[in-house]
């Protein structure tokens, strides 16, 4: 009898300890996704607004599917007179290292917007998702923000 | 009674010493000891997923009020480009989405150049709120463009090529700039008036030629200086310039150094576009002028005054929003007075019919899209000067009053008539019979025979081509070290 109690006890305390691994590595990937957003994001907000571009807006399906995505993004190859920006900023889907040592893919979305009344505005939009086995999976984290002349 | 204590104490000893139902005890110890392993793993990573959720929301948030503050800065500048809006003008608080998020922005105008902005941004959950500020401060600075020089001339003819034709018996008593051959018949001439001399500037582009018998300036009363890139020719023969008694040409100086002067340009589309011209706002009587919402004669020719039979009427025309005032003409049929402020714009031509008689105040210019024209007895004086029939009674004062008739095809006047206007012409300028224009008259091509009588003006009123104008230019940047972020309640 005590060790049927003690049997389920102990299956169900190795079923929680198993679900709460998970979920701390869940949580942990997103917490390393939203980081790597974060940096994405804090890049452009140092760049000249001429220098938020791409340099391609193309990518796989995962890229060209999300929502953000549009056909006529912010395209440019330099912004003279200013430094042309780093690779890292004006590549549209990159897979980069988090500091977790998983793989992450970091996809980046630049549209024009123009507000009411307003001048135009770039809308700069960054998705992290998950690699795993080299399988681009679901959306960890995503931030968006819009870029105006007078930041710089 | 000591044997009932021992006793007792046996059975005590006995079922201490019984280790049956221990395990049980044991398992549901070990069990509740689990349990509250498993619940404190559970809270453990239930708070873990909870804190990792909200450290998601709370940058969409961030993200989402930065596009607040950013779409502000784009709308401030913009309603704010010249940074005339007064201290405590105020952007009302505006919504947006972006990403499946939300947010508003709002601003306020703490001084002359400084706005603050203020943005929230809310999770697409909901569940997180942040509000940013920052200032946006404006540097301002002003572009000064002088007035062409082509008004320091009475006659100025900007065709490079043919010959500017100067006929009749009048003497041209202002400087003349003709960047073609200037050919003078008759008995032409051009003078310095009244008893003067060494005020006028005579510049020929090409060849100055002398038919006949005319002249420019005398021994006595010479001009200041007189230009002639290509020569003279007197009567069919080639005569030096500055040999006056071949020539009869009297200058105090003589050149051939071409000159880069030339005709300013007009910009018809952009005056169109300046002002609603289908929907001016009169408080007095009605004027059209514009027969439909495009720029393309709608209005055939305008008869202005009608020979003075026209009603009263005062009009303004707005800009598209009805924020500034381009423009204001007025008429009083009682005073015969017209009125003219800004710049005016008829789709059509404009003539004015015969005894059509006015005085006008203000400064101000008439763009005719089209041709001008008068072929009666007609007088447009400006003040202090009043009209007398087909003239003007006294001498206009461009100081006290000034009008610009821009003619975008041509402008054509013949029988008795006297205009105190600056004439601006697109295509041919043509005065015969005793037409006078008393003001500059800038053209393409011109000829003139009769009484040509022109003056010059100082200041050119507002509207004109090639006026004088002032851009302050307004730029803003966000006020570095102004970001900050606010306390919410979520």
């Amino acid at each position: 009898m005590a060790m049927s109690i003690l049997a389920i006890a102990i299956s169900a305390q190795l079923a929680v300890f198993a679900s709460s691994y998970a979920s701390i590595g869940r949580a942990s990937m997103k917490g390393t996704a939203v980081s790597l957003a974060d940096k994405q994001m804090e890049s452009y907000r140092t760049l000249p607004y001429s220098c938020v571009y791409l340099t391609s807006a193309s990518g796989d399906s995962a890229y060209s599917g999300d929502s953000a995505y549009s056909a006529s993004q912010v395209i440019g190859s330099s912004c003279s007179p200013y430094t042309t920006p780093a690779t890292s900023v004006t590549t549209a889907s990159q897979t980069v290292t988090g500091p977790d040592n998983r793989s992450y893919r970091v996809d980046t979305y630049i549209v024009s917007t123009t507000p009411t009344g307003g001048r135009a505005l770039k809308q700069v939009t960054v998705v992290v998702r998950r690699v795993a086995n080299g399988v681009v999976g679901s959306v960890l984290a995503r931030q968006s923000s819009t870029f105006d002349q007078a930041l710089q | 009674m000591r044997k009932r204590v021992t006793s007792v104490r046996s059975r005590i000893s006995l079922r201490l010493g019984d280790e049956r139902g221990v395990a049980l005890v044991l398992a549901l110890v070990i069990m509740g000891v689990l349990t509250i392993t498993v619940a404190s793993v559970a809270t453990f990573t239930t708070s873990n997923e909870n804190h990792s959720a909200r450290d998601r929301d709370v940058a969409r948030a961030l993200g989402a009020a930065e596009a607040g503050l950013n779409n502000g800065l784009a709308v401030l500048t913009q309603q704010d480009s010249t940074g005339t809006q007064p201290i405590g003008a105020t952007l009302a608080t505006t919504s947006f989405t972006i990403d499946g998020g939300s947010g508003t922005y709002s601003a306020t105008k703490n001084s002359g150049l400084e706005w603050t902005i203020s943005a929230t941004g809310t999770s697409p959950n909901g569940r997180v709120t942040r509000m940013l500020e920052l200032k946006l401060d404006g540097t301002q600075s002003t572009q000064s463009t002088q007035q062409s020089p082509v008004y320091g001339y009475g006659f100025f003819v900007n065709a490079t090529s043919g010959c500017t034709t100067i006929a009749g018996n009048s003497p041209v008593q202002v400087s003349v700039f003709v960047r073609n051959d200037l050919c003078l018949t008759g008995n032409a001439a051009i003078t310095q008036p009244g008893i003067t001399s060494n005020t006028l500037t005579v510049y020929v582009g090409g060849r100055y030629t002398a038919t006949a018998n005319p002249t420019v300036a005398a021994n006595t009363q010479k001009v200041a200086n007189f230009t002639a890139v290509n020569g003279c020719q007197r009567q069919n023969s080639n005569v030096i310039c500055s040999t006056s008694a071949q020539s009869k040409v009297y200058s105090t100086v003589y050149s051939s150094t071409p000159s880069s002067v030339t005709k300013p340009t007009t910009d018809a589309a952009a005056v169109y576009a300046s002002g609603d011209w289908h929907n001016p706002v009169c408080s007095v009587g009605s004027f059209v002028f514009d027969g439909d919402t495009t720029l393309n004669g709608s209005l055939g020719s305008v008869d202005l005054l009608q020979s003075n039979a026209r009603p009263s009427f005062d009009c303004t025309v707005w800009n598209q929003s009805g924020t500034t005032q381009i423009g204001r003409l007025a008429w009083d049929v009682t005073t015969k007075v017209l009125t003219i402020s800004g710049t005016i714009l008829l789709d059509g031509g404009l003539t004015f019919s015969g005894q059509s008689s006015a005085r006008y105040t203000g400064f101000g210019s008439i763009y005719a899209n089209g041709s001008v024209g008068t072929s009666g007895q007609a007088a447009i004086c400006g003040p202090p000067a009043i009209p007398n029939g087909s003239s003007c009674t006294g001498n206009w004062d461009p100081a006290q009053g000034a009008l610009t008739i821009v003619a975008l095809n041509g402008w054509s006047m013949s029988g008795q008539s006297e205009f105190n206007v600056i004439a601006f012409v697109n295509g041919a300028f043509s005065a015969t019979g005793g037409a006078v224009v008393t003001g500059p008259a800038i053209a393409d091509t011109a000829t003139l025979s009769g009484n040509g009588k022109f003056a010059t003006v100082t200041t050119v009123p507002p509207g004109t081509p090639g006026a004088a104008s002032s851009v302050t230019t307004t730029t803003w940047k966000v006020l570095p070290g102004s970001w900050r972020q606010l306390l919410t309640g979520l």
